[in-house]
């Protein structure tokens, strides 16, 4: 390995990030990387069309979000972990006391569109741009912002990070519980 | 476009929310990477960064 920005290198850093990215996207481990693997095949194949000094991260994204895309329609595939049972199949368990934070985190987002949740998890848990993340979606601006606002309050409302009252003291108080709860 | 705005999330659920996912997703990081997914990219490294 010469360069750490050889394509291999950048290829590599990114495995994690699309394992961790596709486990949230489709609750499925054991699909996972079967999706995974499937993408880094086909960016393979196509590393000629990838761009230097572009983003090999999120242009594997792209990849790997429209392989799930196309599997999904072609197989009806759905994407639903409603009991958190994801979680059980982790190599790396969440340590005694953030399990029950993780399985139901798990488990709101997949109760989120598949739309809301990518967008979300982009921008909010892997950190990309609104812009890269409406690029690896193929749509615009507005439209991941919707979706993350959406997703954000739909999110906060399953956690019960929220409450139909209005901005009260006790809401306050809850919230910031819940900040301080956050490792 | 029929984009209904969501009326906005307090700061502090806002900053809470990002928080959670941030640690959601750091879990999910740390899932070892199997030896078929570090495999594939074996072809790469032989011809030195060519197919």
């Amino acid at each position: 390995m010469s360069v750490d920005l050889s394509p291999r290198q950048e290829m590599l850093d990114a495995i994690p990030h699309l394992r961790a990215f596709a486990i949230s996207l489709t609750g499925d481990i054991t699909y996972v990387d079967d999706l995974v693997q499937t993408s880094l095949m086909r960016g393979l194949e196509y590393l000629g069309k990838f761009q230097p000094g572009t983003s090999m991260q999120a242009w594997l994204f792209t990849i790997l979000r429209n392989q799930f895309y196309t599997e999904r329609r072609c197989k009806g595939r759905e994407v639903e972990d409603p009991e958190g049972a994801m979680a059980g199949h982790l190599a790396v368990m969440p340590g005694q006391g953030a399990r029950l934070d993780f399985t139901d985190m798990q488990s709101a987002l997949a109760k989120l569109s598949v739309e809301q949740r990518e967008a979300l998890l982009l921008v909010a848990a892997e950190g990309v741009s609104y812009e890269e993340a409406a690029q690896i979606c193929g749509t615009n601006l507005g439209t991941i912002k919707s979706r993350i606002n959406r997703a954000r309050t739909r999110l906060a409302e399953l956690l019960d990070l929220t409450s139909d009252e209005d901005l009260g003291p006790d809401r306050l108080v809850r919230a910031s519980l819940y900040l301080h709860a956050c490792p | 476009m029929t984009i209904t705005p969501s009326p906005a999330l307090p700061p502090v659920v806002t900053a809470c929310l990002g928080e959670r996912l941030r640690a959601h997703y750091a879990q999910l990081m740390k899932e070892p990477v199997p030896d078929d997914l570090l495999r594939i990219l074996e072809t790469l490294n032989r011809t030195g960064g060519k197919r």
